[in-house]
């Protein structure tokens, strides 16, 4: 059982984590990553390894600075202006591994406005781990 | 058709020579002229019928790639324009393409994109089908007077491939499979077959779609288009180490590259006479593949080996939906006048070690796709085409409106003795390639 206290302290890192990242604060979000971040985005059935599939995205930490770094330039055309975003992150689990470790689940629903280009509101749900 | 012409004009929505263009059929040789072309063309409802049916059915397009469906009973989906087929591996070891529609009533067969099956059974009535799309087993038969053989799946009219690449012509009419790739079109795909070590590429990691809000044929454009890259693609530059800036961005790569059209709409911008280093195309130095280098070399040479490293995959679209770019497969995907899938898939060699062709993943991802480096901001680009071009009518041709300007480089194109036309990688060559051949297919392969 994860302590109410423990639980509360991740929340409110999922709830931070998500307005930053809402809000295009970038510095800010990156400052948040450790030097073995892995962002992955599998498209559809999962089978065996990240490495070994073709993903939406499968960023190792650098890949990730690359991404700000592109976003940054100005010229980003696909994020020119930024989408107007929120996310609606929910059924948070969290479960304690030992050592000092804990994994955390929740499902989110994005809310996208495509401002670009076509204007329409785009939904994704999903599930993060 | 009973129209009532003066109720429309006394409404204020027409104008009389706008309801008959409307009613009178497409004039594509007026649309489509040597420099320009008409941009109703690019969301016209009535021009996109035409082409499904006279480009998608009537004409060869790609379907898949034999490494996706290696074992006997294995099979994929694939929307060919309004036509959804299934690719499927026969226990004869043959490719069969059928149409992915229950003969009966017409149910869909396989709602999942793969899959293997030793036959197809639809949900309906339980009609079964074999692999060969021949009717095996019908409930309660005795209600059945007509020969079984009529009741089988639409089979695609012509299936030949290439290198494991799978071609349909779903009607059976457009002649024979080389007319249509001619010498361009086979050497391309073997220019990247051939970098494979044994030869064979693999298509199998699975395709990933990318939904655009624009007209399919903005695709075969950008796709070979060399002008937009240092504009469109100017964070990617900004932001990365990327080949392109050595092939394809700014004025001397742009101008040492080459737009090439090899006619019957098969396109390639080619970067081969800008490459600085061997291997740029894969971002690598030599010593970081060496074993890679050494079976390329044990199979075709010394001396091929070290051109082909240099010379690099090409990159090129076949007409009318099939992107060879570079390390990357992309089928453009019909779905309606305004709307299109850009599927991709990523080149996988035999005969590499595992970090290689996981190299080849990782390249995939950050070229192509929604959340990719490079056409995230073609999708936004087209789809700011598509909303740019929306109002214009056919009958605008007449009135000199909503005309596409396609004529850079004319001048200085070049044509060599087989029809090749050449130019400057930024020259408009390639785009006007394209709609040349849509011109020549739109007014030949018309239904009686």
């Amino acid at each position: 059982m994860i302590p109410g206290d423990l639980h509360a302290e991740v929340e409110a890192f999922l709830y931070h984590e998500a307005r930053l990242a809402d809000e295009f604060q970038l510095d800010e979000w990156e400052a948040l990553l450790t030097d073995d971040f892995h962002y992955w985005v599998p498209a559809g059935r999962i089978v065996g390894e990240p490495s070994e599939q073709l993903s939406y995205l499968n960023d190792n930490r650098t890949r990730v600075a690359t991404r700000i770094r592109q976003l940054k330039t100005g010229k980003r055309l696909s994020q020119i202006p930024f989408s107007p975003m929120r996310r609606i992150i929910s059924n948070i689990e969290v479960s304690d591994l030992g050592d000092d470790e804990i994994s955390t689940k929740a499902n989110f629903v994005i809310y996208e406005i495509a401002a670009q280009s076509t204007g329409e509101l785009r939904v994704w749900p999903g599930h993060a781990q | 058709m009973c129209i009532n012409l003066k109720a429309l004009k006394t409404w204020g929505l027409f104008t009389e020579e706008r309801i008959m263009f409307t009613f009178m059929g497409i004039d594509y040789g007026q649309l489509v002229q040597g420099d320009r072309i008409h941009a109703s063309l690019l969301h016209d409802p009535d021009a996109f019928a035409e082409e499904m049916d006279r480009i998608f059915i009537r004409g060869w397009v790609f379907v898949g790639h034999e490494s996706e469906i290696k074992l006997q009973g294995d099979w994929v989906t694939r929307q060919l324009g309004n036509e959804s087929v299934i690719m499927v591996r026969e226990d004869d070891d043959s490719v069969n393409v059928v149409a992915n529609r229950c003969a009966h009533r017409g149910t869909t067969l396989c709602w999942e994109h793969q899959g293997n099956s030793s036959f197809f059974q639809c949900t309906y009535h339980n009609w079964r089908f074999g692999l060969d799309g021949a009717v095996r087993a019908i409930p309660f038969p005795d209600g059945y007077t007509n020969p079984k053989e009529q009741l089988g799946l639409d089979r695609a009219g012509q299936i030949d491939s290439y290198r494991g690449f799978v071609f349909v012509n779903l009607d059976g009419s457009a002649g024979p499979l080389d007319e249509h790739l001619g010498a361009a079109g086979y050497e391309l795909i073997d220019r990247l077959c051939d970098l494979s070590p044994t030869g064979r590429i693999d298509l199998s990691k699975g395709w990933i779609a990318h939904r655009v809000q624009s007209n399919w044929k903005l695709w075969p454009e950008s796709d070979s288009d060399g002008y937009h890259v240092g504009f469109v693609h100017a964070s990617m530059s900004a932001a990365t180490d990327t080949y392109y800036d050595e092939v394809v961005v700014g004025g001397d790569a742009v101008s040492s590259s080459r737009a090439v059209d090899y006619g019957n709409g098969h396109l390639e911008l080619d970067f081969r006479p800008s490459y600085k280093s061997e291997l740029s195309w894969l971002g690598v130095t030599r010593d970081k593949v060496q074993d890679y280098y050494e079976a390329l070399a044990t199979r075709v040479g010394v001396e091929s080996a070290e051109e082909m490293l240099w010379q690099g995959p090409p990159h090129a679209f076949l007409f009318p939906n099939l992107f060879l770019g570079e390390l990357v497969i992309a089928i453009v995907e019909p779905l309606g006048p305004g709307e299109m899938i850009h599927r991709h898939t990523s080149v996988q060699f035999e005969g590499v070690e595992k970090g290689f062709n996981q190299r080849l993943l990782r390249q995939t991802e950050a070229a192509v796709g929604p959340a990719s480096f490079i056409t995230s901001d073609d999708a936004i680009t087209a789809e700011r085409i598509q909303s740019g071009i929306s109002g214009t009518h056919r009958s605008w041709a007449k009135e000199n409106r909503g005309w596409i300007d396609l004529s850079r480089g004319l001048h200085r194109e070049e044509v060599d003795e087989m029809g090749t036309r050449s130019s400057d990688a930024s020259d408009e060559t390639t785009n006007r390639g394209f709609w040349r051949r849509y011109l020549e297919v739109m007014t030949r392969n018309v239904s009686m």
